[in-house]
């Protein structure tokens, strides 16, 4: 038997100045709920104190980190190095599950999806059909009939 | 007491008790192998079955479905990357880099292992604590409770590889995350944007299903390939389980401190047993040789918060049986089934049940023993799952993620926001920031809250100033900054 390969994983990339991006949507938006609530809802100090703690730490680290990324050139900043690029296509189908399960509800949406999803994969006739009736022997044997959950069986839009 | 523990185990060994355990191991393992189902959902659905059942017998059936979810979500934890609750996605940082590198077999023998070892401590533990349990439970107050939920939330963010700011945005996100909706103390609604959903605030499940599994059904997609590389597969053997099964007996320090860790957030009333795990996983790393390597799939990685997992289970029973104070929520609705069952627990049900209470300690040892050998018996079919190609594989995940999501409040808004908060994990996981302490800092955030307006409340400004408040605080401030003290400085500095 072969000796398991030892997982490597490289922490230290390259810099990139956009990363930058995520502290400062994080700022923004901890900031932006803050003034919702001090200046818009007008809430008591009682109910805002503890959020405005939480936030003014969100903010201040954010600050932090925005000024770490941007007094470092030509650094290192540590990263899960294990990503693939994004693909539109995987984006694509990922999402498309949410207009199936709205058009056709969940138990007839998710296996329409899973045929749908398979078949244009690549995958043989057989196969897909076979997991979409195995997804609906799942939801509608499992979740609704035995676990009893109310699983949305008609479209969600009517 | 020796006559207890005989008592105990003379009714155990009735057919009928053991019938119930054996019916609630199967049915446990199922609900844990669904993404997004819990071990409450595991009591919540069965509770009803057990009315007009004897009360051991009833209890013997939830205990051991209940301890044979864990063991469910650790599996799924491990081999697709998806956290079966929310405990589990500590499991997931070394647990599913060991499947992709082709060792999964090594890492569910390990989780297996440790989980019934750590069951079997925190049960012993729970024997011989619960006589002189009530005195050390009851001198931890609401401030103490603070200080440990905010310290739970800082180990995981600061123990972040090699980035403790961003371990710490996260954590200090998770925790202004969970101050959406009704505030506990005026129940005014905060920051709804006049959004019923948010009435209520965001929601636990598709928050760690948006964080933990998008991103990994999302690079399913994209690669298109298996979990487990080709140049990394290698077929599934008892060899490889027995190896990861072993080397729980390589780390004892590991699992014997995560066992402890476990025990002891378990015991503490309301701290939450979802901390337990990461503790203990952040424990394991602080003390490892070469911390940056865990997250790349270290097997303590995953024995760490495996026997913690369990070991919380025993005690968070302490206070239940001991006090009647639930140590987590799952145990509140145990709480509800013994109160069901006619059984008020408290001080006075050790004075009169004690047989039952050492029995029930039993009936957890007996699950998590008996549901490891299960989900060791069914660890080689699932292990197949992992040579699936990701195209056909991430459809699949990603149904089961949904209908699971929609399944804990019957709510499709919840499959809304598990996309969103799936962009919220792809990012993060590609920036470097710290999931599972923005996951911990949401779970605990309510509860910091909760502790803090009562610490205010009961004991002024200084509520930091309870001499146990200040050795904790000290405590935890020496286990954090001292060992990461060049990492501190070197991460301002760029290393």
């Amino acid at each position: 038997m072969a000796e398991p390969r030892a997982a490597v994983e490289v922490l230290e990339v390259p810099l990139n100045r956009s990363e930058a991006a995520f502290p400062a949507l994080a700022l923004a938006f901890t900031g932006a709920m803050l003034a919702l609530g001090y200046f818009h809802y007008n809430y008591s100090w009682t109910s805002l104190a503890f959020p405005l703690a939480a936030g003014l730490v969100v903010c201040l680290l954010c600050l932090f980190e925005i000024a770490a990324i941007l007094r470092r050139r030509g650094a290192t900043a540590p990263r899960a190095a294990d990503t693939t690029p994004l693909s539109l296509a995987a984006l694509a189908w990922l999402f498309a599950l949410a207009p199936f399960l709205y058009a056709f509800g969940f138990v007839f949406g998710a296996a329409l999806y899973l045929l749908v999803c398979l078949r244009g994969s690549g995958f043989s006739w057989r196969l897909s059909l076979g997991t979409a009736a195995a997804s609906l022997l799942v939801s509608w044997g499992l979740f609704v009939s035995i676990l009893g959950v109310q699983l949305p069986i008609r479209p969600l839009w009517m | 007491m020796l006559d207890a523990f005989l008592s105990a185990a003379a009714q155990l060994l009735n057919p009928v008790v053991l019938g119930a355990m054996l019916l609630g191991l199967p049915l446990g393992v199922v609900i844990g192998l669904l993404p997004g189902l819990s071990g409450i959902t595991a009591l919540a659905f069965l509770i009803p079955f057990t009315f007009g059942m004897p009360p051991l017998v009833a209890l013997a059936f939830l205990l051991a479905s209940y301890a044979a979810v864990s063991q469910g979500g650790s599996m799924t934890a491990i081999i697709l990357g998806v956290p079966g609750e929310v405990p589990n996605a500590a499991t997931v940082i070394d647990g599913y880099p060991m499947t992709k590198a082709g060792r999964a077999g090594e890492a569910v023998g390990a989780a297996l292992m440790a989980s019934a070892l750590g069951g079997l401590f925190g049960c012993v533990l729970l024997a011989v604590l619960l006589p002189v349990m009530q005195p050390i439970v009851l001198s931890f107050a609401s401030p103490e409770n603070f200080i440990l939920a905010v310290a739970g939330v800082a180990f995981i963010a600061v123990l972040s590889s090699g980035a403790p700011n961003r371990g710490l945005i996260a954590g200090a996100l998770g925790i202004f995350l969970s101050l959406f909706g009704y505030a506990p103390t005026e129940g005014v609604p905060r920051f709804w944007m006049g959004i019923d959903y948010l009435l209520d605030g965001l929601r636990l499940v598709p928050l760690a299903m948006g964080l933990f599994a998008m991103p990994e059904i999302l690079a399913l997609m994209t690669t298109g390939s298996s979990i487990a590389r080709p140049e990394g597969l290698e077929p599934i053997s008892l060899r490889q389980v027995v190896k990861g099964a072993l080397a729980v007996f390589k780390y004892p320090g590991v699992f014997f401190r995560s066992c402890t860790l476990g025990s002891v957030i378990g015991m503490m009333p309301g701290v939450g047993g979802a901390t337990a795990p990461f503790v203990a996983y952040a424990a394991a790393k602080q003390t490892a040789g070469d911390p940056d390597s865990f997250g790349t799939g270290r097997i303590e990685g995953v024995i760490a918060p495996e026997a913690s997992s369990n070991a919380k289970e025993g005690g968070a029973l302490v206070p239940t049986l001991a006090l009647g104070i639930p140590g987590s929520a799952s145990m509140a609705l145990l709480l509800g089934a013994f109160i069901i069952l006619g059984l008020q627990p408290g001080p006075e049900f050790l004075a009169k049940h004690l047989d039952l209470a050492i029995a029930l300690a039993m009936i957890l040892a007996f699950g998590n023993v008996a549901s490891s050998v299960l989900m060791f018996l069914l660890s080689k079919l699932l292990i197949h799952v992992t040579r699936v190609p990701g195209r056909a594989l991430a459809p699949i995940l990603l149904v089961l993620v949904m209908i699971g999501t929609y399944s804990a409040e019957n709510n499709p808004i919840d499959v809304l926001f598990v996309f969103i908060f799936g962009a919220l994990g792809v990012a993060m996981e590609r920036l470097g920031y710290n999931r599972p302490a923005l996951l911990l800092g949401f779970v605990l955030g309510e509860m910091i809250e909760r502790y803090y307006q009562v610490s205010v409340s009961a004991y002024g400004a200084y509520f930091l100033l309870r001499p146990i408040s200040m050795a904790i605080i000290a405590a935890a401030l020496v286990c954090l900054l001292w060992p990461n003290r060049a990492r501190l400085l070197r991460y301002w500095r760029y290393r």
